[in-house]
């Protein structure tokens, strides 16, 4: 008898078990090797998806604030410096709604790209851009596939005018948006090799896109955007592909960026030696105000809005009393220039000379103000606030009042 | 006759867990036992019967003092040459037979002289398995699987199994334990016949009384010591 008849012996005699134990091993290695290789084959068309979507982009600047001047890009590829070269493409994204002129297509929440010959840069293939000369529309393939268009056929792309600040702010309201609308000629699918799929989204869903030229789209959409410098060359995406560190990156952006890319303005006041940081975004993101309130902590915010009649009301006849219509409310904290003392309570008012003359106010006078609510904030503010006039104030052509008593101190301005 | 088996000044504790005090089995344990003498140990269930037994069989290893057997520690020996001296030398037949139960009882008998120790192989190895199954009285059943086995014919193939190797002593720990009267009497009788025939000394552990008066001399442990009973 040798030492195998013993191992052949226990097999053959436990045959049961082992079979049993060897179908369970099997059965969990084909569920350990078909759950990996499911896995695995997941993971790879995921990340072939995803480069698929952002092509050879390496590194992306969104502009948080709203819109930076398209030029970036080329004083970011002018001024670069680093060991690595770099490409830079600015592109304009938003929303939009696509139509054909008859209403028998219609795709709205259509991804909007406006972009330049640049923007194939950062393609598979960059040997097979489109002619953007053509002012067509171009679209990704899975909306093409949606739209069943043939090239050629004329379609509407309707987008929302920008807004002056951020649609998130209570004064946003979309009763007040506009819309800007053309009328391109459909010039065909770009692919996935043609960046056709790019995208930002995380997301397994189809990815609906239109391509515009960069520049058809900034001289329509922000006509009404910049009425001081009267520009339109705006864009809130900057792709980059480089190898270089994001470190050098930020370096090379913090050496170009000017305060006009972030729609920012520091002014030296006339009256004294203030100066003021003013943004075309109506609104200070929180972002900006701690930058600034790091750079110098004795910062004053200020929020002037609209009112839209200062009254003195009179008992029994407040609507027929005299009346300013549309002036200014500017809210200040307390103390601040030296027009308030410390005591000063939020129910009193500061009134320049001029308005309380045409008033006919005295100190102490009950003045009556009306403001439009902000949308959707109806908690934030009265329509009709009664104050009592405490000062007279030369300086100022607002009316002053302390920020609490427009209840905006949630406001950063 | 010479002193085949010699045990001095024999100390076994068991050392208690996480530091507490050491629990004390038997100390200065004495016992000589001549070649070819048959002996049995009795005493009550913890005694340290098989703890005894253990140690002559190099099983376990000793508190203090030490196991002769011709003359040579049992506990001084490198792995292998214990495995060896307990291969060659000793025999063992527990109160479970322990047989392989995919194995034939004359496979069974044979997987001993497996161990390559030297011996007997081949078909000379079959013979000598057939003809300690034969002196067991299991010839007709060499090719029986143990579950086609009685319960007293196991413990024959494990007696047959113990003297493969032709073993100058031969330890059973209360071999008769999951034997019926009838059964443990033909197996003490077994034993007792070989080891007159074959002269293998035996050292058998039982708590049973009657079982061990069939041997020439019975030690019974009484409160850690271990007496010679007159008979």
């Amino acid at each position: 008898m040798r030492i195998w008849r013993i191992v052949f012996a226990n097999l053959k005699y436990s045959k049961r078990q082992h079979l049993g134990t060897s179908l369970g091993a099997a059965l969990a290695s084909m569920i350990l090797v078909g759950a990996l290789t499911v896995g695995d084959s997941v993971r790879a068309t995921l990340s072939y998806q995803a480069l698929e979507r952002i092509g050879k982009i390496t590194h992306l600047f969104i502009s948080e604030d709203g819109y930076f001047h398209a030029d970036l890009a080329n004083r970011m590829q002018a001024g670069w410096k680093g060991n690595e070269s770099a490409q830079f493409a600015p592109v304009l994204m938003t929303q939009g709604t696509l139509a054909s002129p008859d209403g028998k297509v219609r795709a709205s929440g259509v991804q909007v790209l406006g972009i330049d010959d640049r923007f194939f840069d950062f393609a598979k293939d960059p040997s097979q851009a489109p002619d953007l000369e053509q002012q067509n529309f171009w679209v990704s393939p899975d909306l093409a596939h949606e739209l069943g268009v043939k090239a050629g056929t004329r379609m509407i792309l309707r987008v929302e005018e920008p807004s002056l600040f951020s649609r998130d702010a209570p004064l946003s309201g979309e009763r007040d948006a506009r819309f800007v609308s053309w009328n391109r000629p459909f010039g065909g699918v770009l692919n996935s090799s043609q960046l056709g799929k790019f995208s930002l989204r995380a997301s397994m869903e189809p990815v609906r896109t239109l391509f515009a030229p960069l520049s058809l789209l900034q001289e329509d959409m922000f006509v009404n955007f910049d009425p001081v410098e009267e520009r339109t060359d705006f864009a809130n995406l900057l792709l980059v592909l480089t190898n270089e560190s994001e470190n050098i990156l930020e370096e090379n952006m913090e050496r170009v960026w000017t305060l006009s890319d972030a729609g920012l303005e520091i002014k030296k006041l006339q009256s004294d030696d203030t100066w003021s940081l003013r943004t075309r975004s109506v609104f200070l993101s929180d972002s900006i105000v701690n930058r600034a309130e790091e750079i110098n902590p004795n910062l004053q915010g200020e929020f002037t809005y609209l009112v839209n009649a200062i009254r003195k009301p009179v008992r029994g006849q407040d609507l027929n009393t005299s009346m300013i219509p549309y002036s200014m409310v500017c809210g200040v904290d307390s103390g601040v220039e030296g027009l308030f003392s410390a005591d000063w309570k939020d129910d009193q008012i500061a009134l320049n000379q001029w308005a309380a003359n045409d008033l006919n106010l005295s100190l102490g006078d009950q003045v009556a103000w009306s403001i439009t609510p902000l949308e959707n904030a109806e908690n934030y503010c009265k329509a009709h606030i009664h104050l009592r006039l405490e000062k007279y104030c030369r300086c100022l052509k607002k009316l002053i009042l302390g920020k609490r008593a427009i209840g905006l101190q949630g406001s950063r301005a | 006759m010479s002193n085949f088996l010699e045990i001095k000044n024999l100390t076994k504790a068991y050392s208690a867990p996480q530091g507490g005090s050491s629990s004390l089995v038997f100390s200065d344990l004495n016992l000589l036992v001549e070649a070819g003498k048959s002996l049995a140990i009795v005493g009550p269930s913890g005694s340290g019967k098989s703890t005894l037994l253990n140690l002559i069989g190099g099983l376990d290893r000793p508190t203090g003092g030490e196991v002769l057997i011709e003359g040579k520690n049992v506990h001084q020996q490198s792995p292998e040459e214990a495995a060896r001296f307990r291969n060659r030398t000793l025999g063992f037949v527990f109160q479970s037979h322990h047989l392989l139960p995919a194995l034939s009882a004359l496979e069974n008998v044979m997987i001993p002289a497996l161990a390559g120790h030297g011996g007997a192989s081949g078909q000379a190895l079959q013979n000598q398995a057939l003809e300690l199954l034969h002196e067991v009285g299991l010839s007709e059943r060499a090719n029986h699987l143990p579950g086609q086995l009685s319960g007293g014919e196991r413990q024959r193939v494990a007696v047959a199994r113990a003297l493969i190797n032709g073993p100058r002593l031969l330890l059973a720990d209360e071999p008769t334990g999951a034997l019926d009267q009838a059964k443990a009497e033909s197996l003490m009788e077994l034993l007792v016949r070989l080891n007159r025939e074959k002269e293998t000394t035996l050292v058998v552990v039982t708590h049973a009384l009657s079982l061990a008066n069939q041997m020439e001399e019975v030690w019974a442990f009484d409160d850690g010591d271990l007496k010679k009973v007159d008979s």
